[in-house]
């Protein structure tokens, strides 16, 4: 579905933020990339829609160069989730979630239907939420909507940039969970960027870890746990005992279901 | 509700003192004279009319310059399908920013004086003297209301597929008009003062009358036009104040009510 070709990203003053990155990721197939902070995770991911442009190698969607695509039509064609602030505070629930619909022309009644639809999925009142702005919603609501609005116009690939990063811990692990469950109906193939090593395992299908601009290791979690590929992978999870106790508890978990 | 009050009462107590001063039938016996009220009504309207155009004159370079020092490079369209690519504006913004910091400190009554031997007596050297005083707070306050929108939202925005001028039309805008208006309601407050020292180099306004006062020592008489200038800056700067609560978008006002 997604398959990254050598990508490597220079920036004009000659920093290289991504070397040589080269991977696939399968329809359906929930991958994260996870890494330390300034890794690349982000402009990896900011390649595929184009946010940030490429230096070298080509990446592929369904088969087809992205670079050949109309960044926007791309761009609206593959949901986009960040933090909870990128919620746009002048318009209201239903009119965030509909931002991409609009773009593409949908008439007003099938927007709405949709609009309901995703705030059911979400888990929010319809009737409730959809007229609300977001000033009046919690941070775990907001981070709800800004799902709901990434899968706006039901994009078959789903970007997501920290989307709960700036979430309380119990909140964090409610919203992961109720995601979890919603791309097991939605199947959605989702490149998921994060930090958190807990997070990564517990939700990710597979894992990209990257140090300094390039890959490390692209595995499933348990791997990743039980066969390291070098002593950096094996630092990175399990430098400290309970860490790892814990991790290996959430893959077991996950592998039971 | 008790805003209304407050401000109907002094506006009733300014205007009701200068036509108390302009109707005093003792003083019209002595030397000093108050203005006769076609004078007083003549020199409110002429102050009204340079403060809303030099207003107009301001708003009309302000805004779309400040907006300008915010662009990165970018095309416009003509008609007849011409494309033409703009130079990133955003290198001047300290020019035009600055410039606006440096014009600020000029004193109005310098700015007004030197317009006499550069473009001559008259109300067009007034004019321009006033417009450029009251540019400044607009240019300040429209940059930073574009600059301070968080990037964030403008990254969703462009992530999710919209052009650069849908962000700028949808979410820019409607995000930086709040402070815009802020910017505009203090420039206009200032214009009408500064408009009181237009008479200095020719124009008109009811510096007229206070500036005669002042010359002339009659506290009275500086009364009578400064207490109309006054509840002309008040009056001027609630209104704008109303208008700017309309446009901005209810989302920016509702307050969060978590518990």
């Amino acid at each position: 579905m997604i398959r990254l070709d050598n990508v490597t990203k220079v920036y004009p003053d000659g920093t290289e933020a991504v070397k040589e990155m080269s991977f696939e990721v399968g329809k359906g197939e929930f991958c994260v990339l996870l890494g330390t902070s300034g890794c690349g995770k982000t402009t990896t991911m900011k390649m595929i829609n184009r946010l940030i442009s490429i230096t070298g190698g080509n990446i592929y969607i369904d088969g087809v160069d992205n670079a050949k695509i109309d960044e926007n039509e791309l761009r609206r064609s593959i949901g986009y989730a960040i933090q909870e602030i990128g919620l746009f505070p002048h318009m209201t629930v239903g009119q965030n979630i509909e931002t991409v619909p609009v773009l593409k022309g949908w008439p007003k009644a099938q927007r709405k239907e949709r609009a309901e639809q995703l705030l059911e999925l979400v888990g929010m009142a319809p009737r409730e939420f959809i007229g609300k702005y977001p000033s009046e919603l919690s941070g775990g609501q907001r981070q709800r909507v800004g799902v709901a609005r990434a899968l706006g116009a039901d994009p078959p690939v789903l970007l997501m940039d920290e989307p709960f990063g700036a979430i309380d811990p119990i909140t964090r692990t409610k919203l992961q969970d109720e995601f979890l469950n919603i791309q097991q109906e939605i199947k959605k193939t989702i490149i998921f960027v994060t930090h958190d090593i807990f997070e990564a395992i517990k939700m990710g299908d597979k894992i990209v870890l990257m140090k300094d601009g390039r890959l490390v290791q692209y595995d499933t979690p348990a791997n990743l746990l039980y066969k390291p590929e070098n002593k950096f992978v094996e630092n990175f999870f399990g430098a400290d005992q309970a860490i790892k106790k814990a991790l290996e508890e959430i893959s077991k978990r996950r592998q039971s279901e | 509700m008790r805003r209304y009050i407050v401000l109907v009462s002094i506006l009733t107590l300014l205007i009701g003192l200068s036509v108390w001063i302009t109707s005093l039938e003792w003083i019209k016996e002595g030397v000093y004279k108050p203005f006769p009220w076609s004078d007083v009504l003549n020199c409110t309207w002429s102050h009204l009319w340079m403060v809303l155009i030099a207003e107009s004159i301001a708003i009309a370079i302000g805004v779309p310059l400040a907006i300008l020092v915010t662009r990165p490079r970018f095309a416009i369209r003509l008609p007849f399908g011409i494309l033409v690519t703009l130079p990133d504006f955003r290198k001047l913004a300290p020019v035009v920013v600055g410039g606006a910091n440096v014009g600020q400190t000029i004193p109005s009554l310098a700015l007004i004086a030197i317009m006499a031997p550069i473009l001559g007596f008259g109300l067009n050297s007034a004019l321009v003297a006033i417009v450029i005083w009251g540019l400044l707070p607009i240019v300040r306050n429209s940059y930073a209301a574009i600059n301070n929108i968080d990037p964030a939202i403008v990254e969703a925005a462009s992530g999710m597929g919209m052009t650069r001028g849908q962000i700028a039309r949808k979410i820019e805008l409607p995000l930086a008009l709040p402070i815009i208006m802020v910017g505009i309601r203090i420039s206009t407050v200032i214009t009408v003062g500064t408009t009181e020292l237009a008479v200095l180099v020719g124009g008109a306004g009811l510096g007229r009358i206070t500036l005669t006062g002042v010359f002339s020592m009659q506290p009275l008489t500086i009364l009578q036009g400064t207490a109309l200038t006054s509840a002309m800056a008040i009056a001027l700067g609630f209104i704008l104040e109303y208008i700017g609560r309309r446009m901005t978008a209810r989302g920016l006002k509702v307050k969060a009510q978590m518990s």
